[in-house]
């Protein structure tokens, strides 16, 4: 959980597997901030106006802004006005919908550092969110500065910078809890040192939250109350999905040193098509309805099927995307839990792809292949 | 060129403009005042801005000749006009409206081919069409120059940027300057030449003409315009009509009244206008600007969402608020205003009181942006007496809570209140029945009855809703007379006349009786009369004699004398007994209306009404019953009327059954019999037991192809039997099958799985059952 404090700007970054935002866009935040004119809030690499810039795409001085986020533009611009007026930011939505990802490159435009995570979890304890006790010292030594260890928080409080909070709600209850008294008084203390914590100008809290998880460890009012909350919705315009799979998947792609380059944009599309109409249990012409499989099809989901596919096309396949290749994906990425989802998927592939006629034939045969012989028959 | 001196060029629904205007006009202090209005409108501005007038109130013309059209002009009290209509009368100065006479936008607004003026328009009048366009001049421009405006601006939208751009400014000085020069871009970027526009655009300029030629006190007026910003640089560019031009302009024949209106209409409107989209929200923001105290505003919007959300039950602490203004003077800054526009509260609000949720919130900003407020206008003000009737009874039978833009109950009891203390109270309710009934035969739409639970009983239960439509449909249904009584008189002869059976005379019977229309209620009767004595139609005779016999039963709680009306239903019912025998040969569809029709009469044939003869009735039913050559359903369903009065001995019923379902009849004739026989008085059935024994008897000897059609009409026959019925035939048949009742219920009971219904389809081959 702890990680370093600030990212490693050394050649090293080019074996990372995925390095953070500051560093894969350095040269467009550098970009932007020489270009930017706007008042900038105290703690903030850049104005708010230029963090939009970063976010949603744009121009900086001769230099083209690629969108980080390609979606809503007015809940971008909440999510920003929200941290500019040192509120702390809660990013909602259904798994997949971008909630990390839009926090990340947010505290990196803002803070230039988005390593600073708390990752919420089960296990997750109040220590993680203030202080430890490296004990080989504190025994040695007695308690001292030296023997502190400082969480994310107590640093980014320490330095002004955003922290993040991964998964609010699969935290326990007291852990949240802790969360409270720092987002109201922003100070942080440590008694057995006499010590406090003042949160220089700049620090805030970006959380994120699963609409999946509801009731898992929902949130006190009280917290709540403590943040501005902005719902990520799941995208539901057919253009701007593939828009965002297709760029997702091309960054991925150089990345990973994926050795098939990306399906066309028809493949994609097709599946971005089938992922919306099984969401939201019709066709997207509205005339028929579908019955949904369990699992969410998250844009996410959709991106790394696609990563998937042209793993597998380079490794075993042809070296392009082929039907086949999409097809095992979408079969694992639709087939989630138990036979309901496989009755869904073979409903959908009988009654829609397999009526809309040549251009989805191969896909339709590809993906009956890879249902169960049982399945097949029933289909009939 | 700059903005001339005597124009103030304004946005309609603005209302920093309507704050401006005032102060600009108190500067200028002109002897003229000229609005952009239509100009025949003018001699009703005194009314307008009446004390007791309050707005939103519009003015309607409509045309005297069917098919009605009409077209309204609302006025806000943010409205920059009406700020302007006010000063100038309250000064004793001259306002006058410049543009087009509405009447003229009338005839414009005519529909292409007369013949297509279907007659829906006089029953359903609907402002939505043409004709409100002209109270929003720039309405008609594309949205496009707007839009790209705001986008070269880097605005959310239109509305956000001009209410940043325009509604924060403070002096009377740089709106209007800034006004013209968007008028100005305007005229470039989306130029508008149709007929209209360059009609109307000369005819303003005639009128300003006029006005700055026409002396005052012996001297040339300083003269002051309030028009919109697109007309603005027109006022002095515009060719001049000549006076034979605007003597001449084609004008429909019609009428000017005045009606109130009502925030929620405004608001549905949409397009142009800076504050229709928000009505109440942007009077208060109008209050605030006169106070000086626009910096407020947000704090305002946010509050009172916050209260609204607290009265609907859901706990925001100002903390919230708070917070929320915060937001909202961020996302401002971000756009590089100075303040928040309502989109920017609106997201305030539903990030930090509605926690990111739109849906929480929304009915709570509704409540704050458009709210339910309803303009009046006083008493014998300008408006068409049956408007004024309108108003006044309501007030005379206390409805007034009830003329509300929202829908309400009203529940009435029509008897005498016995502990009331005059006579007009003792029978209020039964007044306000008469009156909504009234209304709803003048297809007002203010009132609607709601479904009663039981149809004896002397309560009524109506929705009320008042809109600016009802106020249209007032004024049109004012060419028929001047009062609602008589208005509802002539409508219902209308429909008389047009009434072709008996059923449609009787229907307008009760509608009369219901309307307490004494001499409608005679002309209905006589009319049903006449109509009676050749009545052919079994099913329209029917329906005469159940609204008869209503109006015999309820009737006397509307006081309705029932002496006229017995020889009639006498009469009508004779009909209906010499009609059914030929009724009942029929084809499946059409036997269920006779079987309707057949219950009508049966029910009031035994309410003890002089001169209806049951035994007439009862024979005619017998020999349905006998027959061979009717419908067998029915004549299933007249022996279950026959069984019901005890017309058939228990030895000929078992013959009858017998009969009928020997074994050789057809299937789908010997259970269609069974079919009517079990639509009524089941209980009695239930003890025969001889019956279900034929039953029995008859569905074994059935061969597998008869079965399965006598299936359907077995499966029908018992669809509409309520669980605790089917449970009985269950036992009854498990007994005489010998399987045991219990067996056979447990059987029957039990929920199929898949696997069974499956095989069960499998069985019948695809028959289908629905």
């Amino acid at each position: 959980m702890a990680r370093s404090p600030a990212p490693e700007k050394s050649d090293k970054t080019a074996d990372q597997l995925r390095p953070p935002a500051e560093v894969l866009f350095a040269a467009e935040l550098a970009a932007l901030a020489k270009a930017d004119k706007g008042a900038k809030p105290e703690g903030w690499n850049l104005s708010p106006r230029a963090v939009e810039t970063y976010l949603l795409g744009g121009e900086a001085g001769g230099m083209k802004i690629t969108p980080k986020y390609i979606g809503n533009q007015r809940l971008v611009q909440i999510a920003i006005a929200s941290l500019a007026t040192d509120r702390a930011l809660l990013l909602v939505g259904e798994p997949g919908t971008a909630k990390s990802w839009l926090s990340e490159h947010l505290t990196a435009a803002i803070c230039g550092n988005s390593l600073m995570l708390v990752q919420g979890t089960a296990g997750t304890t109040e220590e993680q969110i203030r202080y430890s006790w490296n004990y080989a010292v504190l025994l040695a030594e007695g308690p001292s500065p030296k023997a502190l260890v400082p969480s994310p928080v107590y640093r980014a409080m320490e330095q002004g910078s955003i922290v993040r909070f991964e998964e609010v709600t699969r935290s326990p209850a007291e852990v949240q809890d802790a969360l409270i008294t720092l987002l109201s008084e922003k100070v942080l203390a440590a008694p057995e040192l006499g010590l406090h914590v003042h949160a220089r100008r700049g620090f805030n809290l970006i959380g994120t939250a699963n609409t999946r998880d509801r009731g898992v460890n929902d949130m006190s009012a009280a917290l709540k109350r403590r943040f501005n909350i902005v719902v990520l919705p799941v995208p539901d315009d057919l253009e701007q999905e593939v828009g965002i799979v297709m760029k997702r998947v091309g960054e991925i792609g150089s990345q990973l040193k994926l050795p098939a380059p990306p399906p066309a944009e028809v493949a994609v599309a097709r599946v971005v098509q089938i992922f919306q109409e099984l969401r939201k249990g019709q066709t997207l012409d509205g005339k028929q309805k579908i019955k949904p499989p369990s699992g969410v099809l998250s844009t996410a989901e959709c991106i790394s099927l696609i990563g998937g596919s042209m793993a597998l096309a380079g490794h075993f396949g042809s070296g392009t995307v082929t039907d086949r290749d999409i097809a095992a994906g979408l079969h694992g990425a639709v087939v989630k839990e138990d036979a309901k989802d496989v009755a869904a998927w073979t409903e959908y592939l009988e009654n829609i792809a397999k009526k809309r006629g040549k251009e989805w034939d191969p896909l339709y045969q590809a993906c009956k292949e890879l249902l169960p012989a049982m399945e097949k028959k029933d289909a009939k | 060129m700059s903005c001339p001196d005597f124009c103030f060029p304004v946005r309609h629904f603005s209302p920093a403009a309507a704050v401006l205007v005032e102060r600009w006009l108190e500067a200028r202090n002109p002897d003229v005042v000229l609005i952009e209005a239509p100009a025949d409108a003018s001699g009703l501005f005194k009314h307008l801005v009446h004390e007791h007038t309050k707005p939103p109130v519009a003015v309607l013309a409509f045309t005297t000749a069917r098919p009605v059209r009409s077209v309204v002009f609302p006025f806000a009290v943010y409205s920059p006009e009406w700020v302007a209509v006010r000063w100038a009368l309250d000064r004793k100065k001259a306002v006058r409206g410049i543009d087009l006479p509405a009447l003229a936008f009338l005839e414009h607004f005519k529909p292409e081919d007369a013949a297509d003026g279907d007659g829906d328009d006089d029953e359903d009048p609907d402002v939505d069409d043409a004709p409100e366009a002209p109270a929003d001049p720039t309405r008609t421009l594309l949205d496009d120059p707007y839009e790209t405006i705001a986008r070269i601006a880097g605005d959310l939208d239109h509305a956000s940027w001009w209410e940043r751009q325009f509604e924060s400014i403070d002096d009377p000085e740089t709106y209007r300057q800034a006004a013209f020069a968007l008028g100005q871009q305007l005229r470039v970027v989306a130029p508008r030449d149709d007929a209209l526009t360059v009609q109307r655009e000369r005819h303003m300029r005639w009128a300003l003409d006029e006005a700055r030629i026409t002396k005052v006190k012996g001297r040339l007026p300083v003269v002051a315009v309030v028009c919109g910003a697109f007309h603005a640089p027109a006022l002095e560019a515009a060719q001049a009509m000549v006076d034979a031009e605007v003597a001449a302009l084609p004008r429909a024949e019609g009428v000017l009244t005045l009606m109130p209106f009502s925030y929620e209409r405004l608001s549905s409107q949409g397009g142009y206008g800076a504050g229709n989209q928000a009505p109440r929200w942007f009077e208060q923001r109008y209050w605030l600007g006169l106070a000086g105290q626009l910096s407020a505003a947000p704090a305002r919007y946010l509050a009172e969402a916050a209260r609204q959300l607290r009265l609907e039950g859901q706990m925001r602490s100002s903390a919230e608020v708070i917070e929320a203004v915060r937001l909202a003077d961020g996302l401002a800054a971000m756009q590089g205003g100075h303040a928040a526009v309502l989109a920017e509260l609106r997201d305030a609000a539903t990030t930090c009181l509605g926690q990111g949720d739109a849906r929480v919130v929304a009915k709570a900003l509704r409540a704050v942006e458009v709210g339910h407020a309803v303009g009046t206008l006083p008493k014998g003000v300008s408006r068409t007496a049956l408007q004024d009737d309108f108003a006044g009874q309501l007030e005379r039978l206390r409805l007034d809570r009830w003329r509300a833009d929202k829908e309400q109950n009203l529940e009435l009891d029509l008897r005498e209140d016995r502990s009331a203390k005059s006579a007009e109270a003792a029978f209020r309710d039964r007044d306000r029945s008469t009156f909504l009934h009234r209304l709803e035969v003048l297809g007002i739409g203010f009132g609607a009855t709601a479904a009663r639970d039981q149809a004896g009983t002397s309560k009524e239960l109506w929705r009320l809703r008042w809109s600016p439509e009802c106020e249209i449909r007032l004024a049109e249904a004012s060419l028929l007379a001047d009062s609602v009584e008589h208005a509802a008189a002539f409508a219902l002869a209308a429909r008389l006349e047009a009434a072709e059976d008996v059923g449609q005379a009787t229907a307008v019977l009760l509608r009369a009786a219901e309307c307490a229309l004494a001499d409608a209620l005679s002309l209905a009767l006589s009319r049903v009369q006449a109509l009676a004595v050749e009545e052919a139609a079994f099913a329209a005779a029917a329906a005469g004699i159940a609204d008869l016999a209503t109006l015999l039963r309820y009737g006397s709680v509307r006081a309705v004398d029932p002496a006229p009306l017995r020889p009639v239903l006498a009469q009508l019912h004779l009909r209906a007994c010499l009609l059914l025998h030929g009724a009942t040969v029929c084809d499946d569809d059409a036997s269920r209306a006779i079987r309707l029709a057949m219950d009508r009469i049966h029910d009031a044939t035994f309410l003890g009404e002089d001169g209806v003869d049951p035994e007439r009735w009862l024979d005619a039913v017998a020999q349905v019953s006998r027959s061979d050559s009717r419908h067998p359903f029915l004549s299933g369903y007249a022996t279950a009327l026959l069984i019901e009065r005890s017309r058939i001995d228990d030895e000929d019923l078992d013959r009858e059954v017998a009969r009928r379902l020997s074994p050789g009849t057809e299937a789908d004739i010997g259970v269609a019999w069974f079919e009517g026989l079990v639509q009524r008085n089941r209980a009695a059935l239930f003890l025969r037991r001889a019956l279900w024994a034929c039953l029995a008897r008859y569905v074994e000897g059935l061969d597998d192809d008869s079965f399965r059609r006598a299936l359907l009409y077995l499966r029908r026959a018992f669809a509409t039997f309520p669980p605790g019925e089917v449970r009985r035939v269950v036992a009854i048949l498990g007994e005489l099958w010998q399987g045991g009742g219990a067996e056979l219920a447990q059987a029957v009971e039990r929920k199929l799985d898949q696997a069974e219904v499956e095989q069960a389809a499998a069985d019948l081959d695809g028959l289908d059952l629905l």
